[in-house]
């Protein structure tokens, strides 16, 4: 087994050991065992960094993987379906280790700052095992090198997402928010596995490669409709765990949980497994199950911006922007831009990770107070946090420098290069992702300025009397806002630098030029063309693809196209992708250009609005008020589902029960009704014929036994007389008889 | 003239000693009755070991029997242990009470 | 061959052997059981000289009456309170018992007599083989006799380890 293998199989293991430990002796233990769970956090993150280093930066090759498995389960072979075998084994590629420096690393750091944020809590060390098993988990996400293993890791996750999320579950509201994210989540998983189902008909096997393998060869012998459907299939368990647009409503709900589970499930690892699982079966996407995506994660980076942007609540406000976020992801990946999609990914997750560990400060510093318009002034009592915040806020906005920028820009470009292939409404999908980031810079600036400068306006909170917070402070006011600890502050400081665009590449403006974009390219399809589809993108590629690229080669030695762009051009085999590609490298900086007006001007209407006060927030409200509360109650999508989907269901059980009480009741009373008449003529057949005989038959029994019973004397000798009796028996009988 | 004395007269012997042992080992109440009848039985069978022995002309019989002699001795010293081991426990040697397999 | 005389000495210790047995079994009285198997084992033994066994009717006058009759003597002694008139026994299932054994008997006899065909041989031992059971035990039996003798040795161990008195106190 290569070292790798064997590391990553440590790192694996490593907090599902600090959890079982944890789970059972961690009211034992000094310090109720934190530092077991973040030393074993921390060895997984050292092997971790040791993997992303022998891979990332030493092999420093796209195509680099390397697998190992073995048989789990052998079925021997089955009459019908042939041998069948059940693997499990490992994946490490590109992929693989970037995903688990970001889990280890973010898992390492919200350790470390629940060490200070969940400190004094009643249940302390079953947090720390709860983080265990779910870096666990998430890790097991990542290493999975087939569906079975993720599919298990993935109902992993949401298990441990489930005990988080209602960790402070006295609450009623947590206890529900729980409760909705499972039920949720259930859903997307259905679909998931009906997806994982079809793909395993055809090829009897879970592992990537050869259901990769089986659909380029052509073994996929139903038709590409149903190749779509797996692929959409497999895209709803991303939208469960993603929080996309249909299942999107448990995502802010479970911001009940702990605000550094916030940030670790919520924000940075677990939301984004589903972006990693569509990139990981991305291959077989066809391009109707690609549009879908695109369409889906389009109108959730819109929807969710246009929500956040009204929310009072701190975390909801950064929840809804990781909706957002999300779905930028989603849409990238469904327009074809694999790698910045990742990249977002990755970039995501430190900076969001950063501005929920942000938030938690302010929260904890703030007495569990979680209303913006209650707080403000916070600047200069909070530096550091302040410092942190400003940085991952503005890298979650997309300013120059920062490394939201590059990934959601490339983001972005893809996108314009895809409707510039696909045309037409498709530029719809565009248009969404930049009013997304206008709506991003606005209601980033909008909690900056609430949170951080002005008066602080704790004073100005209605009294509640139904303060039903579990840290409830019957005197907040009189507390003063203070710094955090160190151990709170480090996390910050390491993800704000992480936010910043040198980590991932030199030039500020474009992340292509990275090691990070050079590590993680766009897989070749497996999908092979036929039909409409065939005839469909042959258009674009003749359109534009082909043509640009033989263009392209033509002109190799122009400056303009180094042999990075020549590379982009050969690497497709897929004309579509190729054309895609080759628009977004033309879109580039059309991209720039777009994003950075839009967010000038969010962050410029901020900035007017909230901290200059020349647009009252409050007037414009009430101007236009049906928008607004259409915001504010987040598009009243709960309502909807609990009208439609809830009700619905309700609906369907009266009915169902209806028909049950009255017809088949009926038809069973019916049935009952006869057989009772039935029985009873039966009934006296039986008492006095079958049970005559029954007991006549019992009577006998009882009569031997009443006589054989005194041979049973317990005497040896009568025992040994019997024993004769059967002797002489068999000799008269074998001899005389 | 009586007949002359073969075989069969101590096949006879030996059959009235076995039934009379066996008829000790059943009825009697007292276990060293029943051990009597027990080297009853044993004699029984030498005698046929020895009649067969001397009218089929070989030496096994006579050896067998002495075995057997052997055996009857340790049995009776081991059984003898036995029955005052059972008077120790029950305060008698009276087999009609001692019962305790019935329960 | 047989001359008279033989053969009615024969009968009279035949009938010494049955009497006293008959009446081992069906005595009341514990001590003239134990009697009476001596003379039923003084009448086996006159047997054995019949069937030309002297060397073992020899050895049954040694161990049966000068060890295993002394031995039964011992147990009826300590079981038994000689004292009281308690040495008299019953007899239980005494009618069954009784019929169980003319059964017995008359199944072996009629097996014996009718349907058993027996391998005999002309060759009858006819005098002393005191020095062929020497040989034969030294020779062919040597393994069973080491055996025998292991396991007489563990019985009387065994035996007396039973009947130690002091191995615990039964009663309180």
């Amino acid at each position: 087994m290569d070292t790798l293998i064997q590391f990553s199989i440590i790192a694996l293991l490593l907090p599902l050991v600090s959890f079982v430990f944890l789970i059972f002796t961690n009211k034992k233990l000094p310090r109720e065992g934190d530092f077991i769970a973040a030393g074993a956090v921390g060895v997984s993150l050292i092997l971790s960094l040791y993997i992303f280093f022998q891979v990332v930066v030493g092999e420093y090759n796209p195509d680099y993987s390397l697998t190992w498995n073995f048989t789990w389960i052998d079925f021997g072979d089955v009459p019908g379906v042939g041998p069948l075998q059940i693997k499990m084994g490992i994946l490490i590629d590109n992929l693989t280790a970037i995903m688990l420096v970001v889990v280890n690393l973010i898992s390492f750091l919200v350790h470390v700052f629940s060490m200070g944020y969940m400190a004094g809590d009643k249940y302390y060390g079953r947090f720390f095992a709860y983080l265990g098993i779910f870096t666990f988990s998430m890790l097991g996400i990542v290493l999975a090198d087939n569906l079975l293993a993720i599919y298990i890791f993935w109902e992993l996750v949401g298990l441990s997402s489930y005990l988080l999320i209602g960790f402070f579950f006295e609450k009623d509201s947590a206890a529900n928010a729980q409760k909705k994210a499972f039920m949720t989540n259930r859903i997307g998983d259905i679909g998931m596995w009906l997806g994982i189902l079809i793909l395993y008909s055809q090829f009897h096997t879970f592992g990537y490669e050869e259901i990769f393998q089986g659909i380029q060869d052509g073994r996929f012998t139903m038709s590409e409709g149903w190749l779509t459907a797996a692929g959409i299939l497999l895209f709803c368990g991303c939208i469960g765990k993603s929080a996309q647009f249909p299942l999107h409503v448990w995502l802010p709900d479970a911001m009940e949980g702990p605000t550094p589970v916030s940030a670790l499930i919520h924000a940075a690892t677990m939301v984004a497994a589903g972006v990693y699982f569509v990139a990981r079966i991305f291959v077989l996407l066809t391009v109707d199950a690609l549009h879908v995506i695109a369409i889906i994660g389009a109108f959730t980076a819109f929807m969710a911006a246009t929500i956040a942007i009204t929310q009072h609540d701190i975390k909801r406000v950064l929840a809804y922007s990781t909706v957002s976020q999300l779905g930028y992801m989603v849409m990238g990946l469904g327009v074809g831009a694999f790698a910045p999609a990742f990249f977002h990914l990755v970039t995501h997750a430190f900076f969001k990770a950063c501005l929920f560990l942000g938030s938690g400060a302010v929260i904890h510093a703030a007495h569990h107070e979680q209303d913006m318009r209650w707080m403000g002034g916070l600047r200069t009592k909070m530096p550091w946090t302040f410092a942190t915040f400003t940085i991952a806020m503005l890298a979650l906005a997309g300013l120059p420098l920062t490394s939201g920028f590059m990934s959601k820009d490339a983001i972005l470009a893809g996108a314009l290069g895809f409707a510039a292939v696909e045309g037409g409404l498709y530029y719809l999908i565009p248009a969404l992702g930049f009013t997304a980031a206008l709506m991003t810079a606005f209601y980033m600036g909008r909690q900056m300025w609430l949170v951080f400068f002005g008066e602080n306006r704790a004073h100005l909170k209605p009294e509640d009397p139904h303060d039903d917070h579990h840290h409830a402070h019957d005197d907040h006011h009189g507390h003063e806002v203070h710094e955090v600890s160190w151990e709170m502050r480090l996390p910050l400081v390491i993800l704000a630098a992480l936010s910043i665009f040198f980590v991932y590449s030199i030039n500020p403006l474009d992340g292509a030029k990275g090691w990070f974009l050079h590590v993680i390219k766009t897989p070749n399809t497996v999908v092979q063309s036929t039909g409409d589809y065939h005839n469909h993108t042959e258009d674009h590629a003749k359109a534009s693809g082909l043509f640009i690229k033989e263009a392209y080669a033509e002109s190799k030695s122009d400056t303009h196209t180094e042999s990075h762009d020549a590379e982009h051009a050969s690497v497709f085999s897929d004309p579509r992708q190729a054309a895609i590609d080759h628009a977004t490298h033309d879109a580039h900086y059309m991209a720039i250009a777009f994003s950075s007006i839009m967010l000038l001007f969010g962050f410029g209407l901020a900035y007017v609005v909230y901290f200059k006060g020349i647009i009252d927030p409050d007037k414009t409200a009430e101007k236009i008020k049906p928008l607004y509360l259409y915001s504010f109650n987040k598009w009243y999508w709960d309502e909807i589902y609990d009208a439609t989907i809830i009700r619905g269901s309700f609906m369907l059980s009266n009915m169902m029960a209806w028909f049950d009480k009255n017809i088949v009741d009926g038809m069973v009373n019916f049935v009952g009704s006869s057989s009772k008449w039935f029985a009873f003529k039966n009934g006296r057949f039986d008492q006095l014929v079958v049970d005559g005989a029954v007991n006549f038959t019992a009577f006998i029994i009882q009569f031997f036994g009443l006589v054989f019973r005194k041979i049973q004397t317990g005497h040896v000798q009568t025992y040994v007389a019997l024993a004769l009796v059967a002797i002489i028996g068999y000799f008269v009988y074998f001899f005389i008889g | 003239m009586l007949p002359e004395i073969g075989l069969n007269h101590y096949l006879i012997i030996s059959a009235i000693l076995f039934s009379l042992g066996l008829f000790g080992v059943m009825t009697r109440k007292n276990a060293v009755v029943v051990l009597m009848g027990v080297e009853l039985i044993l004699n029984a069978a030498n005698i046929n070991l020895l009649a067969f022995g001397k009218y089929n002309g070989s030496m096994q019989g006579i050896m067998f029997s002495l075995f057997v002699i052997v055996l009857a001795a340790a049995e009776a010293a081991v059984a003898l242990a036995i029955i005052i081991n059972i008077y120790n426990t029950f305060k008698t040697v009276d087999l009609s009470e001692v019962d305790t397999m019935k329960e | 061959m047989q001359d008279l005389t033989y053969q009615l000495i024969f009968y009279f210790f035949a009938a010494i052997t049955v009497i006293s047995a008959v009446f081992v079994v069906f005595s009341k009285n514990i001590i003239y059981s134990a009697f009476s198997l001596l003379f039923t084992f003084f009448g086996v033994a006159a047997l054995y000289v019949f069937l030309s066994a002297d060397f073992v009717a020899v050895t049954q006058i040694v161990v049966y009456v000068g060890g295993i009759l002394v031995l039964l003597l011992f147990g009826v002694m300590f079981t038994n309170k000689v004292t009281q008139v308690q040495l008299k026994t019953d007899v239980f299932n005494f009618i069954p018992g009784l019929l169980i054994m003319l059964a017995t008997l008359g199944v072996i006899l009629y097996t014996f007599l009718t349907k058993a065909t027996w391998k005999l041989s002309d060759q009858h031992i006819s005098e002393s083989v005191v020095e062929e059971i020497g040989f034969e035990i030294m020779s062919t039996y040597v393994l069973p006799f080491e055996v025998i003798a292991f396991l007489l040795f563990a019985a009387l161990i065994g035996a007396a380890y039973l009947a130690t008195y002091d191995k615990k106190p039964t009663e309180k």
